[in-house]
């Protein structure tokens, strides 16, 4: 690695890697904004069709993002419904362009923003909010004054996983985005090219650069987490009543 | 003019209770499971899908509710947790300041909510409810981490508050004696009904009926006349003989020290209290002031809250059953006994009852105080006593019998 040359950081790559965490940030921000409420809704929500929409929410997990990037190529083309009237809005088009990736990347890295913040309000005791309201709190002040500071965590992790989700996107940023560069290049698809141009140095630095990124925001999530993994005001000491309030809670 | 209130909760809870409006303090018991928390949450509108009909006099009541675990917001320190009750606050909520002398949480404002004990958070709880000024305040189980002197010390805040402002408070305990010495009325519930609502003797009558007890406490209502140190200090400075006998003179508040033995008591912790004419002896943590409005000016003037029975008059005791022992020769009284148990009280049988399981080999005694002469009280009060078969028939126990029920200092 000692032999790399100067020019491996170039505009070039630079630009990559600004797109790249430019896409990461944006998808991540709009995320926790679009999700938090869906996910203070559905950990709410009693009906029968929960865990079907819970599994919907949940299939950017486990669906190959191919398949994905192909429903939403169809859907962001300028013949497809949702590209149509992008392009009547906006005068250009969705596919291809860094727009089209932020909508993709909310839709794929979706569950990664859900799930953490699904089960932390699931696990908060609601009689946090009995008690906010008895004090006076009106719901929405109850959600911000209580809720969001005892889901620190929950927040954080689905911020965290859902930005490194998105920094480490492939499939679904190559049927989209394509490989523009300083448009729709990010990292995961420069890598792919430059492996594919058998230009294995500059693979090995940015493959390194997303190896330790990756661990960092997963041993930074990790720490954070099990220092704010209290929920219970410090009162389960109180003999039998976390037994009680378990039992209230189902 | 009485409030009720309504509850349909299905599977859980459902009935009607009326209540009187001075009553101010209201105890709920029953069996675990029994209804006692879903009576509260309904009350308080948490649960839904109930059919909960209230009529509080009160247009829109502000209900606080404290429970069991204290819940206290862990991203705040106590005096965070303090200070947000403030926000939504009725005008006549009391202080900070207040909540926290009266609930013995000074020392804690600038703590963690991590770092309390089980019962500083419930301490804690329990102010944060009253600083935000709540016109009804449920308690469920919320003093069961709580030592009993401090106990003791909140439950007469709660019942000065109670006298001084609009505050009524339901309270959620499996302690019968301690909702007696609280309660102005009982709720009893059992197997999701409300069995039982009304005054605390009518309320443990039908809990004795049903076998929900087997050794009911009593409560008597008495007059604090002076603490016993100041009684002993008075015949110390005039010199009494110890070998001398002597009996109490009520109408000069004094008594005889040699006589009764209370020479190595810690005198200080002894209050006398009169009943029905009849002196007891009792320390200050077993008994709580009847009534609050009397001395509220006095208290305004020392500034102290809880700490001022001699100055209130009237007191609550709480005798349970189990503790009483009867002595048939009436003639030896706490003056003359050679006994030291301390108590004693003249009474009268009313009934003697058998436990439903006979070979139990105990009955239980329904004593009617006798009022001693100059007593201006018409009513008698009762007390309760069990005492072994065995007993009841070498001593030849019968209705209508004079009796000396006693017991130890309370």
């Amino acid at each position: 690695m000692g032999y790399v040359d100067a020019d491996i950081l170039n505009a070039e790559m630079t630009n990559t890697v600004v797109l790249t965490f430019k896409l990461a940030l944006v998808t991540s921000v709009l995320l926790l904004i679009m999700v938090m409420p869906l996910a203070w809704y559905l950990a709410n929500w009693q009906h029968k069709a929960k865990s079907l929409v819970l599994s919907v929410l949940a299939l950017p997990l486990v669906l190959p993002p191919t398949v994905l990037g192909f429903y939403l190529l169809i859907a962001f083309s300028p013949q497809g419904g949702l590209g149509q009237w992008w392009l009547a809005l906006t005068g250009s088009s969705l596919v291809f362009s860094f727009q089209g990736l932020v909508l993709g990347s909310l839709v794929y890295s979706l569950p990664f923003a859900l799930q953490p913040l699904y089960s932390g309000f699931v696990q908060l005791d609601k009689r946090y909010l009995e008690v906010s309201r008895s004090l006076g709190f009106s719901r929405l002040e109850s959600f911000f004054r209580i809720v969001l500071p005892l889901c620190k965590a929950p927040i954080m992790v689905a911020f965290g996983l859902s930005f490194a989700h998105t920094v480490g996107e492939f499939g679904v940023v190559l049927m989209i985005g394509g490989n523009i560069p300083a448009e729709t290049q990010v990292l995961s698809i420069a890598l792919y090219e430059q492996v594919e141009a058998l230009e294995y140095e500059r693979a090995h630095v940015m493959s390194l650069g997303l190896l330790v990124f990756s661990f960092a925001v997963l041993a930074l999530l990790y720490r954070f987490n099990d220092g704010n993994t209290r929920f219970d005001g410090g009162a389960t000491r109180v003999n039998g009543a976390s037994t009680k309030g378990q039992e209230r809670q189902r | 003019m009485n409030f009720s209130f309504e509850v349909m909760f299905p599977n859980r809870i459902q009935g009607r209770v009326e209540l009187d409006s001075s009553s101010n303090f209201i105890g709920i018991t029953g069996p675990s499971g029994a209804g006692k928390s879903s009576l509260l949450r309904c009350i308080a509108g948490f649960e839904k899908d109930t059919l909960t009909q209230a009529n509080w006099g009160n247009v829109s009541p502000k209900i606080g509710v404290v429970f069991q675990q204290p819940l206290l917001f862990p991203h705040l320190d106590v005096k965070g947790n303090l200070q947000i009750a403030t926000r939504h606050a009725s005008e006549h909520a009391i202080s900070i300041d207040e909540a926290v002398k009266g609930c013995r949480c000074e020392h804690l404002l600038s703590k963690p909510i991590a770092t309390l004990s089980g019962g500083e958070a419930q301490r804690v709880a329990i102010a944060r409810a009253l600083i935000n000024g709540p016109h009804i305040l449920l308690l469920d189980e919320s003093f069961s981490a709580i030592d009993a002197v401090t106990r003791r010390h909140i439950y007469t805040f709660l019942r000065q508050l109670c006298a001084a402002s609009q505050l009524k408070c339901f309270m959620v305990s499996h302690d019968i004696d301690e909702l007696l010495l609280l309660s102005d009325e009982m709720i009893y519930i059992c197997d999701g009904k409300v069995e039982a609502v009304g005054n605390v003797d009518a309320v443990i009558s039908t809990m004795l009926e049903g076998g929900a007890i087997h050794t009911p406490s009593a409560i008597l209502t008495g007059v604090v006349e002076c603490s016993a140190d100041v009684a002993l200090e008075s015949y110390a400075e005039e010199g009494f003989d110890t070998t001398t006998r002597k009996t109490i003179n009520p109408a000069k508040n004094t008594v005889n020290k040699s006589a009764i033995g209370l020479g190595n008591l810690n005198q200080s912790a002894v209050h006398q209290v009169i009943v029905s004419g009849q002196r007891l002896y009792v320390s200050p943590t077993s008994f709580l002031a009847a009534k609050f409005n009397e001395c509220k000016s006095n208290q305004a003037d020392n500034n102290e809250i809880g700490d001022t029975f001699s100055a209130c008059g009237e007191v609550r005791v709480a005798i349970k059953a189990s503790e009483v022992s009867i002595d048939t020769n009436t003639a030896v009284t706490t003056e003359n006994s050679t006994s030291s148990i301390l108590n004693s009280l003249s009474c009268v049988i009313e009934d003697i009852a058998h436990f439903d399981n006979r070979e139990s080999g105990r009955v239980l005694l329904n004593l009617r105080i006798v009022n001693s002469e100059g007593t201006t009280e018409i009513e008698q009060q009762a007390l309760y006593a069990v005492v072994s078969s065995l007993s009841a028939s070498r001593l030849k126990l019968g209705k209508n019998m004079p009796v000396i029920a006693r017991f130890k200092l309370l």
